[in-house]
């Protein structure tokens, strides 16, 4: 192989379509989910402890309730996101048109849907 | 089946992987919906409705049975994204090995969590 061939790797300069951002999110929701699982462990741990009588969002801190709205957004959307996975091995919306539309439609709904959970938390 | 295989990849191909990661999917999306609507129908959450779902045996059974599948879910999804980025042979089978080892922290660390819950 010619190892002096031109390589063009600066993603600021590439027009992505709305399917590969769509799947680079789904990529980069499922990393944040683990890399934040053991803050959600900690607040799930915390949230049964005896004595408590309060909905134990109260005790976070504020980084604590934009850490649960973030991996809760992400979780949400990686769900949505699977199951247009799961669509198009089933074989349907694998055309462009209408993948695009699909792709749009999970970020979109994803957005709504995070928009609600972080009301619901705070 | 092939010659040569990856012995850090959880199946013995990837079409298994494939499976394993739809099926693990589909069972944490289960739970997932579960709790949420649990959630939402006991809104505003109390500590004892909250605490309640969690001191039933038969939700703890079906939380390690999430938590498994999280591991396997986790497990090809990392593996993956590792094999995708991490080009050097020794420092990826390290981060394997250290992802294994965090997943299986985990698995105790929600069976400690549990086991506590009464």
């Amino acid at each position: 192989m010619d190892q002096s061939r031109p390589v063009f790797l600066n993603l600021l300069q590439m027009k992505f379509p709305v399917t590969a951002i769509s799947s680079i999110l789904h990529r980069l929701s499922g990393l944040f989910l683990f890399v934040f699982l053991p803050c959600i462990l900690y607040f799930w741990q915390h949230s049964l402890v005896a004595g408590r009588d309060q909905h134990f969002a109260y005790h976070l801190t504020a980084w604590g309730h934009l850490v649960l709205w973030l991996w809760l957004s992400s979780l949400l959307y990686h769900l949505l996101a699977g199951v247009r996975h799961m669509i198009m091995d089933l074989g349907f919306a694998e055309e462009l048109v209408v993948a695009r539309r699909v792709a749009t439609a999970t970020i979109i709904l994803a957005v709504l849907c995070s928009i609600v959970i972080g009301i619901v938390i705070w | 089946m092939v010659e040569r295989r990856s012995i850090t990849q959880f199946a013995r191909n990837g079409l298994a992987d494939w499976l394993w990661q739809r099926v693990s999917a589909l069972l944490l999306a289960a739970y997932t919906i579960f709790v949420v609507a649990y959630v939402a129908l006991h809104w505003p959450l109390s500590y004892s409705v909250w605490h309640g779902l969690f001191a039933g045996t038969w939700f703890k059974v079906c939380t390690l049975f999430a938590v498994l599948s999280l591991l396997v879910h986790s497990w090809i999804g990392l593996w993956t994204v590792m094999t995708d980025y991490v080009k050097p042979y020794a420092l990826r089978l390290l981060l394997h090995v250290l992802l294994l080892g965090v997943l299986l922290l985990y698995l105790i660390w929600v069976c400690a969590i549990l086991y506590a819950v009464n």
